[in-house]
């Protein structure tokens, strides 16, 4: 108690410092340093479990208007705007006015799904009705068009589970992994790698794979994919409780051969098998092409052995196609062209997109990728799983920075950013180090700033 | 519908290492292609000839490239590539290798067909460098007057031809830059590259003339209580300030170059209107800028928000005369420039190494990485007339003085790449 007398003394002393420094002359630095932080009590509010409340009906779309935030789309909203005005922005200081998010909702209930789609979603509460272009209807269509395309909904296969950890240095205990896995569930994510059934001799890290399935036997309603390189590990991962699996070819003959020990055509063959025995077993069969836009062996990988193996996976029966860049060199220049490829062979609605960030490109690549009609992505909470080619250098992209972008877009994800982000906090602290995305770092600093005052 | 086989007449299927021989000074045997068509290769060398002269034979030009590279020292790269040995004298390929390979020019076939996404793109576009300015103001040590120098002499070698240098600010409140004065007296006889410096008043705007600044930058913002808390000024006080230095700049013959800041949102008001910000560019146009950025301060941009705003401004001020500004706090700067790019902007502002933190979240990154920008505008195909790897050592230089890694991926990533088997 008398700390907190304390503290807050010391704030508003700071405050009035700052007041007086501010007044004191004109030439304003262009640093910004020295403003206040926000209110503690907005943060902490934000990332408790029940801080994202979602609005009204939203003409069944289920999301929060608010850039960089969702909330799970299964409740109806019933709440108490007021409380859920306090956590409209992240970054935004706390005054609030009730009144105008009642008008805002009022105005935005009459002006219809598209623009939500656009982002007027995002109109602040106390500007909204001061936009003479706030409604979408009267910018010109063809402005649009670069958002027109993205679709409503895309889903996110979680894959730091498996495509992280397996990445990892240190094992990871596999208490961690399950809760790990646990926790990724109540975020509203449907799709989570939860291991692979390889060899512990490879991949030291996921030898508990047993028993990681028996620790998530329980979770329902989440699709839970293994990796099964051949026949021997399919049937481990069945015997094990594994309902779905997933392979994993490469583009690139090079890549595969060093990677898998084996050139592209017998990996296939081996797959073929797989396949076969998921089919009659009825297990789903997600497959994966490494290595759609670069190699580390080969250079750059034309994008007709991308659609070649792409098509080669689908006729064999997996139900979608997740294409990655492995060692993350893809710019839109690359990705576009690969894409048209695959997609005249495999539908769209069968593909996946698997970008790492190890460049830092992957969220403009993904973008280009939404815009170009596909509706999944792969994504690792925390960006965990490094780039096994670039010791150091980032790896998968991070979910929590696809979700603040997809949300930013108006996409529908079913994923609350608010959970992620202390999923992404739990797995990092367990690791010791810091996390992969920046949309975390970025508003858990503001958090750890703001308490300090 | 353009079928694979339309596809493959595209130059970008044929693999790069051919190309890359015509690079070396010597032919190199490695490992090729087998549906590799001569003709094709020798055609594709030729145009890349005549689109990169410097790349020539020309014997001073390819030793100037190496010994650059070698100090750098990008040779992990070709290593994990598999190449011969003695394409570590021409590393500069090897970074070419993994970001050129399809788009040495765009290819038409993919613009065609998914025109909307690529055609927008200009074919030019300028990169800003405000790392010696925003960057460095934002660092909590003081760097020397001479290592920013350096800095700036380094950018200017890797072809950036905008770099902003300082700020005429009171010492007392940016003490980063109290050596204003004498980091334009020391890059006084660069030639060729423009200089822009930060004038918040008449006052520094005076001084920055008297040190011989030949461009000078105004830092309105588009959010009321930004503007208060930031500048002490409202909106319209600030524009009136700006009004007078762009009017004295006037009778100096200097541009001007506007900055709008909060153009998405603000740490106080939540998001921004794009009114606003169109509002503000207009006046800023209108009083005679010659270039407006727009930044985005806090970095929450999203195309979602990014789209609207930059399409209110363009009803305002012409696309050629914008730029914009993003921040890579949330990690989406790359995706919002990307989307700024299809609209038809074609200047983009960036800070090498990405210096320059968020001073909204202590430890958050800030300005977004010149690597990563000119990474992705490589891929492109669009022209930058920055080279990737003398920059990368502009940002290894100041990385090191400061005594931590580089906030860009491309550069972390091109630096530690080696060879290394994965297992499945």
């Amino acid at each position: 108690m008398l700390l907190d007398i304390l503290a807050y003394t010391v704030s508003f002393a700071n405050f009035l410092q700052f007041i007086h420094f501010t007044m004191s002359s004109l030439e304003e630095p262009l640093g910004l340093d020295k403003l206040p932080s926000m209110n503690t009590v907005d943060r902490i509010q934000r990332f408790s479990s029940g801080a994202c409340r979602p609005r009204e009906d939203n003409f069944g779309m289920g999301i929060c208007f608010i850039e960089g935030r969702s909330c799970s789309t299964s409740n109806s909203c019933d709440e108490d705007n007021e409380e859920y005005t306090a956590e409209t922005y992240p970054w935004k200081r706390h005054t609030r006015d009730i009144a105008q998010c009642r008008t805002f909702s009022q105005k935005t209930m009459t002006k219809g799904r598209n623009s939500m789609k656009f982002g007027m979603i995002d109109d602040s509460l106390s500007d909204f009705h001061s936009s003479p272009r706030g409604n979408s209807k009267d910018i010109p269509h063809s402005t649009h068009k670069f958002l027109s395309s993205i679709p409503s909904y895309v889903k996110i296969v979680e894959v730091g589970p498996r495509d992280g950890l397996q990445n990892e240095k240190n094992t990871v205990p596999t208490a961690v992994k399950i809760e790990l896995i646990h926790r990724l569930a109540s975020c509203g994510l449907s799709v989570i790698e939860a291991t692979s059934f390889v060899s512990p001799k490879w991949v030291p890290q996921l030898a508990d794979a047993k028993d990681v399935m028996q620790g998530v036997h329980g979770l329902e309603g989440i699709r839970l994919p293994v990796l099964t390189p051949n026949l021997r590990g399919f049937d481990a991962a069945i015997a094990a409780g594994a309902r779905e699996v997933a392979v994993f070819a490469s583009a690139s003959e090079s890549f595969s051969k060093s990677n898998i020990n084996c050139n592209i055509e017998e990996s296939l063959v081996r797959y073929r098998a797989v396949t076969r025995a998921a089919k009659e077993l009825s297990i789903p069969v997600r497959g994966y092409v490494s290595c759609v836009i670069g190699c580390p062996v080969e250079g750059p990988i034309p994008p007709s052995k991308v659609a070649y193996v792409a098509k080669e996976l689908y006729d064999m029966g997996c139900f979608e196609i997740s294409l990655g860049d492995t060692i993350g060199v893809g710019t839109p220049g690359t990705v576009v062209p690969m894409l048209l490829a695959v997609m005249a062979v495999v539908p769209t609605e069968k593909l996946a997109v698997h970008f790492h960030d190890t460049y830092g490109q992957s969220l403009s690549n993904i973008l280009v990728s939404l815009q170009m009609g596909i509706s999944t992505v792969d994504s690792s909470i925390a960006g965990l799983g490094g780039c096994p080619y670039a010791k150091g250098a980032s790896g998968n992209v991070a979910t929590e920075d696809v979700v603040y972008m997809l949300n930013g877009l108006g996409v529908k994800t079913n994923t609350d950013l608010g959970k992620l982000m202390s999923v992404g906090d739990f797995i990092s602290k367990q690791l010791g180090r810091p996390s992969g995305s920046k949309t975390a770092v970025a508003l858990s600093q503001v958090t750890a700033e703001a308490s300090k005052i | 519908m353009i079928t694979i086989k339309g596809m493959q007449r595209g130059r970008f299927l044929n693999p790069i290492p051919q190309v890359v021989t015509g690079f070396s000074s010597s032919a190199a045997a490695i490992p090729t292609c087998s549906s590799c068509d001569a003709m094709d290769t020798a055609n594709q060398l030729q145009s890349l000839h005549s689109r990169y002269p410097e790349y020539t034979r020309d014997s001073t030009k390819a030793t100037e490239h190496r010994s650059a590279f070698n100090k750098y020292n990008i040779r992990g790269l070709s290593q994990c590539l598999n190449w011969p040995k003695r394409f570590n004298h021409n590393s500069h390929a090897a970074s070419y290798l993994v970001n050129h390979h399809f788009t040495s020019d765009r290819n038409t076939d993919a613009k065609d067909f998914s025109s909307k996404l690529l055609k927008g793109i200009p074919d030019f576009v300028k990169i800003v460098e405000v790392g010696p300015r925003d960057g460095l103001q934002n660092e909590k040590s003081i760097v020397p007057t001479d290592v920013k120098v350096e800095l700036i002499k380094l950018l200017v070698s890797s072809g950036l031809s905008v770099i902003e240098a300082t700020s005429f600010v009171s010492p007392k409140w940016v003490p980063q830059l109290a050596d204003a004065k004498d980091v334009l007296e020391g890059i006084q006889d660069v030639e060729g590259v423009s200089f822009p410096v930060l004038t918040p008043n008449l006052k520094g705007f005076e001084a920055a003339v008297a040190a011989g600044a030949k461009e000078v930058a105004v830092f309105p913002a588009a959010s009321e209580s930004f503007s208060k808390a930031n500048l002490n000024s409202g909106i319209e006080d600030n524009l009136a300030r700006c009004r007078d230095i762009a009017s004295a700049s006037r009778s100096y013959s200097i541009p001007v170059r506007g900055y709008i800041s909060c153009v998405v949102g603000c740490p106080f008001e939540g998001h921004v209107a794009p009114a606003k910000v169109a509002y503000v560019a207009k006046a800023l146009n209108e009083m005679g800028c010659s270039e407006i950025s727009l930044g985005d301060t806090i970095g929450v941009g999203t195309p979602g928000t990014v789209v609207p705003m930059l399409e209110a401004v363009l009803d305002v001020v012409p696309v050629d005369k914008l730029a914009v500004h993003f921040h890579d706090t949330y990690g989406q700067a790359l995706s919002n420039t990307l989307i700024s790019l299809q609209m038809g902007i074609s200047v983009v502002d960036s800070s090498v190494s990405g210096l320059g933190g968020c001073p909204y979240a202590k430890g958050a990154t800030g300005n977004v990485a010149t690597e990563d920008v000119v990474y992705m505008l490589d891929g492109i195909g669009v022209k930058t007339n920055v080279d990737l790897g003398k920059l990368m050592q502009a940002g290894d230089f100041i990385c090191k003085h400061l005594g931590r890694a580089s906030n860009s991926r491309a550069a972390t990533a091109l630096s530690k790449v080696k060879a290394h088997a994965s297992k499945l």
